[in-house]
This record gives structure tokens, sequence and C-alpha cells, in this order.
């Protein structure tokens, strides 16, 4: 299927149809929102894109840039259209129907049609944010795994939120150290007790990363140094994380 | 999370002055950016690593500009912004770095500078509540707090910049657009410190003072809450007598504007 992006008609279709599904939760998704010529437009002549199922953000990410780096001329990353489109093409991945029928929208309409401008809610859109966060480790994304292992339809992890809400989103060392302390590559899960509030937990590394951030050019700064500037609660992940 | 930045380390602040960005549109569409730096009086090492980088949101580009002694700016097509498809928000932060005993360490930084276009004036002025576009539905305008300070989001279905610069606007607008701000500084993020002007919250709290407000209240306990909403007020109204925003309004009104 060539790639679109919706119509402001069938933006609004879309939006109206994520209202009826907080109250109906088995409503079907509008018909023709995809190609349906007053709801979509084509991005770009000849590209297309697959209706393909993703075993990970990571990996629906991966795909979607390299799609969307054959479009030029356009600002991508801000295109509320486009990106709604895509939620509509992948809805079945991002917000799978359970057993009963039923689809859990939520309140967050930033998770369905992205809030491109707000700097608090425009990564949560469930394919925008996993992109952003792709495309800022493209050169190694396995980096990013701790940010990017969860299934398509889970948007709420909490090392994903803690990373992209600074600017460690960007830096190659911090993202690097918190996948081998607290991502298991096993389970493609975070390791049992990353997520505590405590001491050594991913709260409290963004922390520390933070007053570091003061005094450090943390862009330069590699995963051995980091450890090294590191308090002792951490130690615990240096010894024992996984393949080690 | 709010991080006070304490300045154990001597850590240098580069001033827009000495830091200036200038955009070009290539031929193919593409920005690219010249930097005009000036480090001579900040007495950094010779050998330390100057870096620039562009940033909005999670959109960020780093280039490294050689050392403090040797600038080396990469090669013209190595400064195309190319993950930028506009330069709506864009902003440049300049960081110089030690190479010595612990490298990475942070010597001297600039951060929130924007850029300027050839035929752009120089704005030395530094915005504490930039104006821009956003699709807001039927809301007019609203606060929105980014990593390097508020922004002033109006909707874009206007001719936000126009509206923006009305009379009518700002009488109305920037008095609770203020008290806004200084309440997420003081009693959200519990930041009281306005000196280190680096600190997009210091810079708003300057402000405040300098209107006449007096120096910050603490942030610490419940007394200090209700000291600081009168603080908050007590900026506002000075903020309205400087700009005499109502006689403003009431001379808009005469004349039949509604700020559009």
């Amino acid at each position: 299927m060539k790639l679109h992006r919706l119509t402001d008609h069938a933006l609004a279709a879309f939006a109206d149809y994520l209202n009826t599904l907080s109250k109906l939760p088995s409503a079907a998704v509008p018909g023709g929102l995809l190609t349906a010529p007053q709801n979509a437009e084509v991005v770009a002549p000849g590209l297309e894109i697959e209706s393909e199922v993703f075993s990970s953000r990571m990996e629906a990410a991966s795909y979607l840039d390299s799609i969307l780096s054959q479009v030029s001329g356009t600002d991508i990353q801000r295109d509320v259209k486009l990106w709604s489109w895509l939620t509509v093409f992948y809805f079945d991945q991002v917000c799978p129907a359970r057993q009963d029928g039923d689809r859990i929208v939520g309140a967050q309409r930033a998770k369905w049609i992205p809030e491109v401008e707000e700097s608090r809610r425009f990564y949560r859109h469930a394919i925008l944010g996993p992109y952003l966060a792709y495309r800022a480790h493209r050169d190694a994304p396995t980096r990013a795994s701790v940010l990017l292992s969860d299934p398509m339809h889970i948007t709420t992890s909490e090392a994903f939120r803690l990373f992209i809400e600074t600017t460690f989103i960007n830096m190659k060392g911090p993202v690097e150290l918190a996948t081998e302390f607290y991502f298991n590559p096993s389970t493609r899960k975070l390791r049992r007790g990353a997520g505590t509030k405590g001491a050594g937990g991913l709260r409290r590394y963004i922390g520390v990363l933070q007053q570091l951030d003061v005094t450090f050019d943390l862009h330069r700064v590699g995963v051995v140094q980091l450890k090294k500037l590191l308090p002792s609660e951490f130690d615990k992940w240096a010894t024992s994380a996984p393949g080690r | 999370m709010s991080i006070r930045r304490i300045n154990s380390t001597g850590r240098r602040r580069i001033l827009r002055d000495d830091a200036q960005i200038l955009l070009r549109t290539q031929s193919d569409g593409h920005l690219s950016f010249d930097a005009s730096l000036d480090l001579t009086d900040y007495e950094l090492p010779s050998d330390a690593s100057v870096y620039i980088e562009a940033y909005r949101q999670t959109t960020f580009m780093r280039f490294d500009y050689g050392t403090v002694a040797l600038p080396h700016p990469p090669a013209g097509n190595d400064r195309r912004l190319t993950e930028f498809a506009s330069k709506d928000g864009l902003l440049f932060r300049i960081k110089v770095t030690s190479v010595g005993e612990r490298p990475g360490l942070l010597l001297a930084e600039g951060d929130g500078i924007p850029s300027r276009e050839e035929q752009d004036e120089p704005d030395k002025r530094l915005p504490l509540l930039p104006p821009a576009p956003a699709d807001l539905g039927q809301e007019i305008w609203k606060i929105d707090f980014a990593a390097n300070g508020p922004l002033l989001l109006v909707n874009k279905q206007l001719d936000w910049k126009s509206v923006a610069s009305t009379p009518m606007f700002r009488s109305l607008v920037f008095p609770s657009a203020i008290r806004q701000v200084l309440t997420q500084i003081l009693l959200i993020d519990k930041e009281s410190d306005f000196e280190d002007l680096q600190n997009w919250r210091a810079r708003w709290l300057a402000f405040a003072v300098a209107l006449g407000a007096g120096e910050p209240p603490g942030t610490a306990s419940e007394e200090d809450e209700d000291e600081a909403l009168e603080w908050i007020d007590g900026a506002a109204e000075r903020f309205c007598a400087t700009h005499s925003w109502l006689t403003h309004y009431i001379g808009e009104l005469d004349r039949g504007g509604h700020g559009a």
C-alpha cells in the first residue's frame, strides 16, 4: 500500500472514532480511512509501506525509518496527519482488540494523534515516540534496547519515558549503560529490580545523570568513564549484568 | 525533575554576543549553519574541544568544531542540519570540554542560543516567552514548558505572529502567563535561585526581581508557598504597572481594535 497521510476530514473522523471507542470499545475502525481519496493523500509517489507485524517497538521504528528516510521536502517528525495515518494503518498492533473484541484507548489522545507542539506530550504517540528514540540511535540500535523492546501496544515503559523526557535520549554512553545495567537480553525485558524507586534503580540513574550533566559533557563520556562516575549503589548492576 | 546547577567546577557561561549562529537554506532545501565564536576572553585551555549542538525536542545534531586554539568547523556540507526540516523551534548549544585528566569535563557552555538568517537583524535580547504557532483546536493560547523554558503557544489558525504582538492580546495574556510561569518555577519546580542566568528559571526570577518584586521567597515550607503566591501576584501587578497594560487596552478599545 502507498504511504499516505490523513486529510483534515479523516483526521477529524479518526478523532471522533477514538471518542466513540471510549464509550463503545467494540466499535469498528471506520472504513476507507486509509485510502479513500477524501480521507488520505499519498505522501510520495511510489513509496510503499507493508502491513508487517512487528515484535517490538524497535522493529517497528527501524522499519518506519527505512521507509520515511525516503521522504524529502517535508518535516516528517511534525507531520500529524502522517503519524495519524500510520496509527490507523497499524491500529491492530498499537491498540489490539482483546478477546472480547474491545479496544482500550484510554484518555490520552496524544497516544494516537500526536501533539507535536507539546514538549511534554509529543513523544507519547505510540509510533512517533519509538521512531524518535530509534532515530537517536540508528547508528547502533541495540544500544537503545532498554527503551524499545516492548511490543507495539505497550506504551508505558518507564525507561522510555525517563529518557525521552530528558536530553539523555540522544546520549550514547548513558543509553548504552542503561541497556547494559537494566535490560535482560534473554527475556527482552527489564531486569528484576530495575524499576525500583530506590538506590540503583532507573529513576535514580536518571537523577544521577542529571547531576553529572551539570559538570560533564555526557556526550563525550563513554560507558567505562560513566561507570566510574556513578556512585557505588550502581555497582550491583555493573557486576551482575547479563552476559558477564 | 529540576536540578539546581551548582557551579562547583568553575564552568564558564558563554555569552550570546560571543556565539552567533547564522542559518542558510541551501539550493537543495537543506538548512545549514555558520557559527561565529569568540572564546578569547574565557581563559580556556587551548586544547579544549569545542562542540556545537543543534536541537529541538528530541531531535539533535552535534558538530565537532575543533579546539579553542584551532577552531576547525566541519566542511560546508557537513554543517547541513539534515535532521531539521524547518528552523521552527531550533536552538543551539556551545560546549567547551576538557581533554585532560578529566575528559568530558564541561569548561564552558552557552545554551538556548537562537539562530538568525542572513537577512535578519541580530537580536541580542533573550526572549523569556517566545511565541510559537501550535495546533490548539479552539484554544487561543497556552504555555508550554519545554526543557529550555516556556513557550507561548498561539493557535496557528490565527495570524499568530500578528496576534501575539497586539497590545490587546498582550494586555490580556501576559499577566496570566507570568503568573503561570512563576507558579511553575516556585511552587512546582521548587526553584528560587535567580543568579545562574544559564538556567531559564533563574532568568525568569531575575526578571521579576528587576520589576521590583524583591527577592523570591524560599520553597521549602507551606508558609513559603503562601509567600510565593503573594510574591507572584506582586510581580504580575508590577509588570502590568510597568507596561501600563490597562491604558493600552483602553486605547485599543477606543481605536476599535479587536486584537487581530
